[in-house]
This record gives C-alpha cells, structure tokens and sequence, in this order.
C-alpha cells in the first residue's frame, strides 16, 4: 500500500500496483463480454457480487495475515464451515439468534487466538493453520458424522437473505467490512504496527513494537471473518455442512495475491484485496457459464495466482530501483 | 621462533601488480600490490574497508579487477568466477563458513569436489577423508558425524581440509580467529604453521596484531586501498605496525569536542552478558560522546545490546537517570529513553520496502497517534524535522527506504531514534558501509543530538572513528573491559595495543 499521506511524488510507477489490480478486473469483464453474453446482465452481476461477498469477507480479514508477515490462514474454510455448523446446531438447539450468534463467534476468536498464539510463538504459520484446519475438519465430522446440521427454524433466515436498498446483507458486510478494514489499515496506529511487523519483525521488536500481540490479533480476526461467512451461509440456506466452504482457502488466497498484497508481508490492501475477490468470483462465475470442470476452474484460479504473483514481483522491483 | 626463508626462486609464487577496484564512487583498491612466496605466512591488516576484503574476493575470483595484474607460479592468470581461481589453487577459508551443517564431516570435505562422482560410498568416503583431516589436526573426530555438532573452530579446521582435498597452494585465512577462543585459535595457528611447512603459500587477513608477530614472517599494510611494501615481521615492533596502519589523519573528518558536559544519566553498574566476563562498570553524561572500542568479539557491542535489551544480561543493573531499566525487551529499554542503532541496518534497523517516514516515525508512534488514530500531519512534521537534522533530501521522504544510498540508509536508522525526547542513544559501528562523506555528516550530527542534551555511545572497531569523535574512550579486548580513559589522555598507539594487546600495553 503507498499511503498517499506520505508520498510526495505521485507518479505512475508508485501507482503501477492498484492500476495492474483495476486492469485484471477490467479485462475480465472485457473478455467475458465478448465470449459470452450472459456474463454482464443484472442478474448475472448480482450473482458474482453475492458469491463475491462471501470470498471477499474471508480474504479481506485474512490480509491482515499476509501484511504481518505470517503469509495466509489454511484453516478458514474449515473455520468457516465448523461455523455454518455450529451455528445452525445452536438455531435448533432453540437458542435464540443473538447467542448462537454470539457463541459461534466466541469459539472462532478462540480457535484463531490459539492460532496466533501459536504463530506468534515461533511457530510456522502455514503448518500450524493446516494443522488447525485438520483438527477441525475431523472435529466436524466426528460431531455431525458427515451428516448435514439444520436449522430446523426460519429465525435466522433474515440474516442470510435480506436486501436492504435492494442489496444483499452479504453484500453490504462485505462493502462495511473492506472500508471498516482499509481505514484500520492506513489510518490507525494498530494498522502501521501490523504494516511494519510485516516489513521486518525484527526491526518492528528493536523500534519497540510488539510483533506478537500484532500476530495474536490478525489470527483471531482472520477467524471471526471466516465464522462471520459460516453464519451467513448457514443463516441463508438454513443448514450447516463440512463441504459448504471447499475452495474457499484457495479462493481468498487468490483474491488477496491478484490484489497485490507482498507475500512476504509489509505492504497490501484491503481495498485492492476487495477488487481481487471480485475479480476472483467474476472469474468462477464466467466458467461456469462456459461450462468448465471443477478441474478446470481450478486450474484457471491456480493460473491467476501464478500471473499476478510473477507481475507484481517485477512491478515491485522495479519500484525500489528507481 | 624459527622461521623459514621466504622461498628461493626470484619471483614469488603469487604476485599482485598494480591491482584497482571501484565501487561507484568509492576505490576500494587503488594500484594495490601485493605478494606471497613458496611456504611463507603473508600477514594482510588494515582498518576496516581498506581494501583487505576486496584483495581477497579478487583472488578468490569473485570480483573482476579494473586494472592490474595477477601472476600465480610466473605466468598471468585471470579469473572469470571462483570455480577458475579454485583450479589455480587458491582457496579462502571463508569468515562465514560455507560447510552444509547436515552433512557428514567427510562429505563437506569434498563438498563441490567435481573429480569425484556424487554417488560414493560413506565409508570409503570417510577413508578418503581421513588424511586431510589428520593434517588439520581433527583426528579425534568420526568423520560421518554431522557437521553441525562440532564447534566454530572444528568446522574452520574442517573447510582447511576441504581446501588441502583439492590441493590448494595458495590458502587465504579471512579473520580465522575473529570468533575463536584462545585454546581455539592455537588449533588454527598450529595448521597454519604446518601449511608452511608444506610449501604452501598462506595469506593471513587478522585485526590481531599479537597474530601477525606470532605467524606471519612478513607483513602488508593496506590504507584507503593503498598497500605498504612487505615487510618482514623480524625487524618490525608493534608502535611500527601500528603507525603503519593509521597514517595520516583524516582533517575535517570530525567535529569540534564537546564544551561541558552535564549531569550523568547512564550508570551501567556490573554488567556482565554471555561474552562480556568480567563486570562493566560505566557512566555517561549528557552531552558526551562515550566511544567502546574493541574488536569483533570484544565485548563492547555486547554491552550496548545489553543495555538496549537486545541481548540477556547475566548480571548487574543499568539505569537511566535514576530509572531502572529492565533487562527484559527492546520496548522496556525505549520506555526509559533509550535508543539503540544497531551494526547491520537491514537486518533490524530499517523497513526496506516502507517509506522514509513511517521508519523514521517508526519508535515515536505513541507521539504521533491519537486515541489510536494515526496523525499525518504530526507525522510529516517529526520527519522534516529529523529530516533537517540529519541532512535528508525531504523529497525522498516519501520513497521506500530500501531505494535510498548506504550513507542515507544510516541517517535514517540513527535518526529514527530523535524523534521523541531521548535520554541515551546507543549506535553500534555508526558509519558501517557508509562513504567519507556521509559519515563527517554522521559524525556531526551525533555532535549536534550530543549538545541538545542526550548522552552518546557508541561501539566501533575503528580506532581513527573512536578517537576523532569520542569524549571518553573505553578499550575493550576478548571480553574484559581493560580501561576508560579521556580522550587527551590517550592516543592511537595506546588504544590500538589495548584493544589488541592488553598484556604489554599495562
């Protein structure tokens, strides 16, 4: 992130990040127009925001990881998922909506913080996240034996399904929750700590910055978003289930690579983490519509990382050289 | 002690003529000679960056030379890349050991031996290194025993028995000793003595002269690039050496002394850390500039990381202005006003790829947030005014820090700590990798944050930096604190003997 407030020459190479990000968006949308027509209708637009929120929501929280330096969360579908779970176990053990709310949220702070905690202590945080979301996985499936959870009652569909303005609840937590996210980032002591950490944990620890209790916290929040997905979820279609978020990792971390974010932490954005899981849904959607595999899909995804990883290497050196 | 003629053909076995090198703007070898025969120690000293390290990366093929000549066994030779120099026969035991510390001894003996096929046997390989191994001494060693269980000297005797498996005739020792203790360096000392006697040709980089008496039978000094005739350690005495190496002064270099310093803020009572033996007792005054002079591995950085809580303390107290300062964190030390600047900037000093402002606020957030909210324009203003201080172009206050030259770079992680009121500032080799003129710059801005009050240490391996700038000179030497002394009460020779040779200088 180039925080305008502190740059004094603007120029085109300062901007070339955010512009490749807006670009790859752009020439999406050109390439879906011309091949097929039905990507850019209403409805078509409306979809890829809807599924773009529930990406964006978990790619938005975790960028705080990447920034730190602790690279991506591998747990947060699994976190996800346990929390679609849960909640809809909480709705029809008839609990009412705020306290299964509050609950599940309260279990993934938890599961994140021990995360962070353990990150913080030393440990490698891809392994110790895939290890986490192993044990969650399994958790889940010893509790539910694979088996759908159901709500069993409409008291939380509101959550899941209304449109305030016309315009989901999905939609608008995810818009609230990147401006909530770009503002800690760029404008807020807790957000520079999080930057420098990220730039270089041991001059952060030697200019008196606390490395740890920023890694603690950028854990807990990536988990609280990958609950808060799990609950809209659960709350829109009135169940829980183990598979409900697979992709979802890979997804998030696509979008938060295509937004430019340095994988070795110190520089991103949440803005631009936004545009990328846009541009990442508008990438599922356009093959779906062209009829491609999971495979496929997965493949392309896996293309875009690579693409927009190797671009902004180049973009960055670039940058320090001048 | 007996000592071996320098070879007895005309020419010696390696020979230097008229070498250069720049970096940029900066010459680090200017028409520089030097030589070594058949069976002789060349002994190579000179104060930091004065040239000694660019000869060595030269011969070891890893630089190209500008101009000049190099002759090995009377022919001219020209190395494209390491791997040439290796076939000649020249070979480096390297300050940062170059050993796989997974593999076996026997396999890091003929680690990137390209004669041997990769598939051999552990136990013939083992049998293959024996030899090799018992010419540097390490018979007691199992030669399939990891490398990284053995200790920093074993595994420097281990890299001379790589370099004598390939037959190398010329060794190059870079600071062997430099993290040795004595029983030790007396292992490394005895296999340079029976490389000589072999008839290999040995050149010996050390910034301990008692070294150069005791191995080398001549000695080249290297000054701004330049190199002194060799001369033979027979006839010389330690004040002849030593002026040999500080030569004329440096005029201008420095600023004016301090007028009067002020009440004493820093007591460092008994301190003692992991290398630092015996207990430091030390004062310092506002307005003074406290210099810690020492080798590598003296001691005198150990004290400063100690203080700032970068470094555990074994034992004693330190506080600031009647403040205690616990020994438990960097963040601790900064809440009792200290700052501390360390020896290598990018490891923990700056944040490359961050803008020359949010380094520079990087240690004062707290002065420049409100409620937890940044404030931009208290920000900017910090920065210009550490900016004006230290003389940074404010147009690249925006810029990453990593895209700034060396001397800026230095600027920025001494001046980060005088954006919020600061009782002690601490700054290990303040003008490391930095060009002449950076560093007056450097050194009068020490002066000037001095004068407004802050009590000054610093540690450096640079008598010419201690004494030009320093109130009050402190000699360090393997770990002891050896004497603390006034400026006008010592000079160059009698820093240089105490921090190399404590013993004679008493």
């Amino acid at each position: 992130m180039s925080s305008a407030d502190t740059s004094v020459a603007w120029s085109w190479r300062q901007a070339s990040v955010p512009l490749a990000v807006v670009g790859a968006v752009a020439g999406l949308a050109l390439v879906g127009w011309l091949t097929t027509p039905e990507f850019v209708t209403y409805r078509n637009v409306q979809s890829i925001v809807r599924s773009a929120a529930l990406i964006g929501i978990i790619a938005v929280t975790m960028t705080g990881i990447t920034m730190a330096g602790s690279f991506f969360s591998l747990s947060v579908s699994q976190t996800a998922a346990m929390a679609a779970i849960g909640f809809a176990a909480f709705m029809s053990w008839g609990w009412p909506v705020w306290l299964s709310v509050l609950v599940t949220f309260g279990i993934a702070a938890a599961v994140g913080a021990v995360q962070g905690g353990a990150v913080a202590l030393g440990g490698n945080p891809i392994v110790v996240t895939l290890a986490v979301g192993a044990v969650l996985f399994g958790t889940g499936a010893w509790l539910t034996d694979n088996k759908t959870v159901r709500t069993g009652t409409d008291a939380a569909d509101w959550i899941g399904t209304s449109r305030p303005l016309g315009i989901p609840t999905q939609t608008w937590t995810f818009i609230l929750i990147t401006v909530l996210a770009a503002t800690v980032l760029a404008r807020t002591r807790f957000g520079r700590e999080l930057t420098l950490v990220g730039a270089n944990r041991l001059a952060a620890a030697a200019s008196g910055l606390r490395p740890g209790k920023i890694t603690l916290y950028v854990f807990t929040v990536s988990s609280l978003g990958a609950a808060l997905a799990g609950i809209f979820t659960a709350a829109q279609f009135g169940q829980g289930r183990l598979d409900q978020f697979d992709g979802a990792d890979i997804d998030s971390i696509a979008a938060i690579l295509v937004g430019g974010a340095a994988i070795q932490g110190g520089e991103g954005s949440a803005l631009r983490t936004a545009v990328g899981a846009v541009f990442i849904a508008g990438l599922q959607n356009l093959m779906v519509l062209r009829g491609f595999s999971f495979g496929v899909r997965i493949l392309f995804v896996g293309l875009a990382i690579l693409v927009s990883v190797s671009a902004f290497t180049v973009l960055r050196n670039r940058r320090q050289m001048t | 002690m007996a000592r071996l003629s320098a070879g007895t053909s005309s020419e010696p076995y390696l020979r230097v003529d008229a070498l250069s090198k720049a970096f940029g703007s900066i010459q680090a070898l200017d028409r520089a000679d030097f030589e070594v025969g058949h069976g002789e120690v060349m002994a190579l000293v000179g104060e930091n960056g004065a040239g000694k390290s660019t000869l060595v990366k030269i011969l070891a093929g890893m630089y190209p030379p500008d101009s000049g000549r190099i002759r090995l066994g009377g022919s001219d030779v020209q190395f494209g890349g390491s791997t040439q120099s290796e076939h000649a026969g020249i070979a480096v035991v390297q300050q940062e050991l170059s050993l796989v510390p997974s593999l076996s001894i026997a396999d890091n003996v003929f680690l990137g031996d390209t004669r041997r096929g990769w598939r051999t046997r552990p136990g013939a390989l083992a049998r293959a290194a024996a030899p090799y191994l018992e010419q540097v001494g390490l018979t007691e060693l199992d030669p399939r025993v990891p490398v990284e269980h053995l200790s920093v000297a074993e595994r420097q005797l281990i890299e001379v028995a790589r370099l004598l498996a390939r037959d190398a005739r010329v060794v190059i020792f870079d600071e062997p000793t430099a993290a040795l203790a004595d029983r030790e360096i007396q292992r490394v000392k005895t296999v340079v003595r029976s490389l000589r006697e072999q008839r290999r040709s040995i050149i010996y980089v050390t910034h301990r002269l008692d070294e150069v008496f005791d191995l080398a039978d001549r000695v080249t000094v290297f000054r701004d690039g330049r190199s002194s005739a060799p001369t033979a350690t027979g006839g010389l005495t330690l004040d002849q050496l030593i002026s040999m190496m500080l030569g004329g002064t440096l005029e201008g270099l420095f600023p004016e002394r301090a007028t009067a310093p002020g009440t004493t803020v820093l007591h460092i009572q008994n301190l003692m850390t992991d290398n630092v033996t015996e207990p430091v007792n030390l004062e310092v005054r506002r307005g003074e500039i406290v210099g810690l002079a020492g080798q590598l591995g003296s001691g005198a950085s150990d004290v400063l990381r100690a203080v700032a809580g970068h470094q555990p303390r074994v034992s004693g107290t330190v506080a600031v202005s009647g403040r205690t300062v616990p020994p438990t964190s960097p963040a601790a030390a900064i809440r009792c006003g200290i700052g501390y600047s360390s020896s290598d900037r990018k490891r923990d000093g700056l944040f490359l790829q961050r803008s020359v402002v949010e380094n520079l606020t990087s240690p004062s957030l707290d002065h420049v947030t409100t409620a937890g909210w940044l404030r931009p324009r208290a920000e900017r203003s910090m920065s210009d005014r550490i900016a004006e201080t230290f003389t940074i172009d404010r147009l690249r206050l925006g810029s990453v820090a990593g895209a700034l030259s060396g001397g800026n770079q230095q600027k920025i992680a001494v001046g980060k700590w005088t954006g919020h009121p600061l009782e002690v500032l601490l700054i290990d080799e303040p003008t490391r990798g930095v060009d002449v003129g950076a560093r007056a710059e450097i050194y009068r801005h020490l002066r000037t944050i001095a004068e407004q009050g802050t009590a000054i240490v610093i540690a450096t391996s640079d008598s010419q930096e201690i004494l030009g700038l320093a109130d009050t000179v402190v000699a360090y030497f393997k770990g002891t604190q050896v004497s603390v002394r006034r400026r006008t009460d010592t000079d160059s020779l009698l820093l240089t003997r105490e921090i190399t040779h404590p013993q004679e200088a008493a």
